[in-house]
């Protein structure tokens, strides 16, 4: 009886649950990356267009999250990071969570169709698709190299703000979609080097599980290396100006001591140079995208033109 | 056990509500959009 009565606790679906399926973090992220795109573009969109292109991008991200949740419902209950989500609690069924997202994925993108442009809904239908179907299916237990190939998906928000308020794509949008794809693999994988046992318990060939903390160090180092110049190249290219420049070349130089830091760290129980990489991964993408916006809104001019 | 069976009512109800205000919203954006794109397209 007892056990009956807890069956039907955990049924009780609530609010809660349905916005956690949303990744509501990851999706922060993917609303400022694309909010950037929309400021930093050429030409005019009304604000309720945007805050409509805003919200399709945001929904759509959800609905990923969402249906990346139902088919790795199994695995999730192995992890420590992701064993109190909704699916694995039995809070939220899985056929209850796959209709969610699926009517999310496609409200999202055809209200983006009807309200900017094809491009944009196109784009935006390609997100969903590369992160459930070649992400979440295909590479996630297959390759170490699941979330470079994956992080496409979470890289391309700027590239739809960007055309939902231009119809067409330019070098611009791409060097911030490129910026985010290199930031993704050091990002995710120092977070791996902590929680490795999580991965290894669950089968989740994450690079250190595969090839050991050794080579996911080198990886970090040599992706950060990259990523650092990379990342300045929108003040050189007509996009960005001195405070993007600053902003990013300051996180740049920031993460790569980071990651150098975590290139070095012999701590493999705590890794707490991992963890700092981790924290300083996210402000990398915050703080120079803010300075993109806040010179669009201030009308501050690009350092190239 | 009555208090759960209240406390899965009162979720439900939350949940109904909840649903509705986003539906409403959702109309309403609809319906303001419809208006943004019918004063582009007649050049306004």
């Amino acid at each position: 009886m007892a056990a009956a009565e807890t069956l039907v606790l955990n049924r009780v679906t609530t609010v809660g649950d349905f916005f956690a399926l949303l990744k509501p973090r990851v999706m922060s992220l993917v609303v400022f990356t694309g909010l950037a795109g929309i400021i930093a573009a050429p030409g005019h969109l009304h604000p309720l267009t945007g805050f409509t292109a805003l919200l399709c991008i945001a929904i759509a991200a959800g609905a990923s999250g969402c249906l990346n949740m139902v088919y790795d419902s199994d695995i999730d209950a192995l992890m420590t990071r992701t064993a109190a989500r909704p699916i694995p609690m039995g809070r939220v069924a899985r056929d209850e969570a796959l209709a969610f997202g699926s009517v999310l994925a496609v409200l999202s993108v055809a209200t983006m169709w009807l309200f900017t442009n094809l491009l944009a809904a196109a784009l935006l239908a390609f997100t969903v698709f590369f992160y459930v179907g070649v992400y979440t299916l295909w590479l996630k237990r297959r390759t170490p190299q699941n979330i470079v190939i994956g992080g496409l998906a979470g890289a391309l928000p700027p590239a739809i703000g960007w055309a939902a308020v231009t119809g067409t794509l330019s070098l611009a949008p791409m060097v911030l979609v490129a910026i985010i794809f290199l930031w993704t693999p050091p990002h995710f994988w120092a977070l791996s080097l902590w929680r490795s046992g999580d991965y290894a318990r669950a089968g989740v060939p994450m690079l250190p599980v595969v090839k050991g903390k050794r080579a996911t160090r080198n990886q970090i180092l040599a992706y950060t290396l990259v990523l650092a110049p990379l990342g300045t190249l929108p003040a050189f290219i007509g996009l960005g100006g001195m405070l993007y420049l600053i902003a990013s070349a300051t996180m740049g130089f920031w993460m790569l001591l980071e990651a150098f830091a975590t290139w070095r760290e012999r701590d493999e129980a705590r890794e707490p140079a991992a963890r700092r990489l981790f924290g300083v991964s996210l402000l990398y993408v915050f703080v120079p995208f803010a300075a993109l916006i806040v010179e669009r809104l201030l009308h501050l001019p690009p350092l190239w033109t | 056990m009555r208090d759960d069976a209240r406390n899965a009512a009162r979720e439900r109800r939350k949940r109904n509500i909840v649903l509705a205000l986003v539906l409403g919203a959702l109309a309403i954006l609809f319906f303001l959009m419809s208006i943004v794109q019918w004063h582009e397209h007649s050049g306004h």
